[in-house]
């Protein structure tokens, strides 16, 4: 046994990991007669009672009692409101289908709306006169995760059809700023709960994607960060270089697949 | 009354899965610590761990139709999707750090502000302490086998099995990590020559 076959072993060895007997005897050996490598194993063991020291103290803790009550809940919530809904992917299938169904009927029944009230009003605003298009907002399941800092998206209600002048040319996001409170919010802005009177930028895709799609999936959640001024240049948004390193608050889109899908800032 | 806690884990899942709560309860209460743990000793954050957790159990309500047992237990697979929810957690949580409101959050952000020490005088709970920051800091490839095979004693094989990769993978990033370990908990005078790190001895180690 030669020092760099034993640095091989080392690790296993201070664990206590199983291996052949002779080669550990091997190793001991070598070990007893080199000063190096005996004091590799010392500090290799010492690693090793530091790290049972951690688990053994870490050993007890466990998640919160009330998380299990609010599993239950969801459970009780997912189990009454969708009792088929486990093994039902070709429903959800034919929900969808109904949900656009509905939405395009809504569209058309506005749409003739719109032109009628366009024929008999022609004192209305521009906007008001433009060709109305629904943007989509969330279906989604009741979500059960009471975290603090994660809002889930609600059940629609009637105003959850949001209009929008459809000649618009679409846009890049841009620093425009909504107020969170206001009657035509966005979809994405709904998901917030948090009823202040923060004012908050449009939701911006991360790494180039569709916000909308991102809430149209089956949840998803906001989680509020705080990140530095100079990331605001990322998005386009001026900063001020004499505040370059304070800090912004802004609301994190993630996806039910866990992965960050949209940002917006919040003032 | 059924005595869920004589049941298999998978048999529990499928009760579960028809719909029978108590074996939802029963599954909860056997391997949530674990998935706390994981996700508590790999993110440094408790609320972190407490939202992977719910995280977790959502999930097998949704979606555990896929698990598998030809392909591993399910207390791996549990540990799997912990894994994936705290590695996404901790993305975002570096892209934009925490807003910290417990004031305990030190999880993802700890890089490089270990003291390093003089662990022959530290008592137990400094010992402790210090070795807890020091996986912390460690990348998370690295951090994570530790996590699973120093902290809650998971086998080669499970562990390969949660990370999804082979079982000679899992032994050299041990090797690795605990040689990363080591330089971490080196006196600062030893630290200028780390880059022997993995055959030189860390001398202030108890
Ligand atoms: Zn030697």
């Amino acid at each position: 046994m030669n020092c760099q076959r034993f640095e091989q072993l080392v690790s296993e060895l201070a664990r206590g990991q199983m291996m052949e007997a002779e080669v550990r005897s091997e190793a001991l050996a070598h070990s007893e007669n080199c000063e190096h490598c005996l004091a590799r194993l010392r500090d290799e063991e010492k690693l090793t009672r530091g790290l049972q020291l951690l688990a053994a103290e870490m050993e007890t803790l466990e998640a919160p009692a009330e998380m299990e009550l609010k599993l239950r809940e969801a459970y009780r919530t997912r189990h009454v409101a969708a009792p088929v809904a486990a093994n039902s992917s070709g429903n959800s299938a034919r929900s969808r289908y109904w949900l656009v169904a509905v939405a395009a009927m809504l569209l058309v029944a506005l749409t003739v709306a719109g032109m009628w009230w366009r024929s008999e009003a022609p004192q209305q605003t521009v906007a008001e006169k433009s060709p109305l298009k629904p943007v989509e907002t969330p279906i989604v399941p009741a979500d059960p995760s009471g975290s603090q800092e994660s809002v889930s998206p609600t059940q629609p209600g009637s105003q959850d059809v949001q209009y929008r002048a459809g000649n618009e040319p679409p846009k890049r996001p841009t620093p425009k700023v909504n107020k969170r409170n206001s009657v035509t919010r966005k979809p994405e802005a709904q998901l917030a709960n948090h009823a202040t009177n923060e004012i908050a930028t449009d939701f911006m895709p991360l790494g180039g994607g569709d916000v909308n799609a991102v809430v149209l999936q089956d949840g998803g959640q906001i989680i509020r960060v705080r990140l530095r001024r100079s990331e605001l240049l990322r998005f386009g948004f001026p900063v001020n270089m004499e505040r370059y390193n304070e800090n912004v608050k802004a609301d994190v889109l993630v996806g039910v697949d866990g992965l960050a899908r949209a940002i917006r800032f919040v003032q | 009354m059924t005595l869920k806690n004589q049941f298999s884990d998978n048999e529990l899942l499928r009760l579960m899965l028809a719909g029978d709560e108590d074996a939802l309860a029963e599954l909860y209460r056997r391997r949530q610590p674990a998935v706390y743990r994981f996700a508590l000793q790999m993110s440094g954050s408790k609320s972190i761990a407490e939202d992977v957790t719910q995280e977790v159990f959502l999930f097998l309500m949704r979606e555990g139709h896929v698990f598998d047992p030809e392909r591993g237990a399910l207390s791996a697979f549990l540990l799997g999707v912990a894994r994936n929810y705290v590695l996404r957690r901790l993305r975002v949580d570096q892209l934009l750090s925490p807003l910290g409101d417990d004031g305990e959050e030190d999880g993802a952000g700890l890089q490089a502000s270990i003291d390093l020490c003089p662990l022959d005088d530290l008592t137990r709970a400094e010992t402790i302490e210090t070795v807890r920051r020091a996986v912390l800091s460690l990348p998370p490839k690295y951090r994570e086998v530790v996590v699973l095979c120093e902290l809650q004693d998971v086998s080669y094989v499970e562990t390969a099995d949660i990370l999804g990769c082979a079982i000679g993978t899992v032994r050299s990033r041990l090797h690795r990590a605990r040689a990363l370990l080591l330089t971490k908990l080196r006196p600062a005078e030893s630290v200028a020559d780390a880059d022997s790190a993995s055959v030189k001895s860390a001398r202030c180690f108890a």
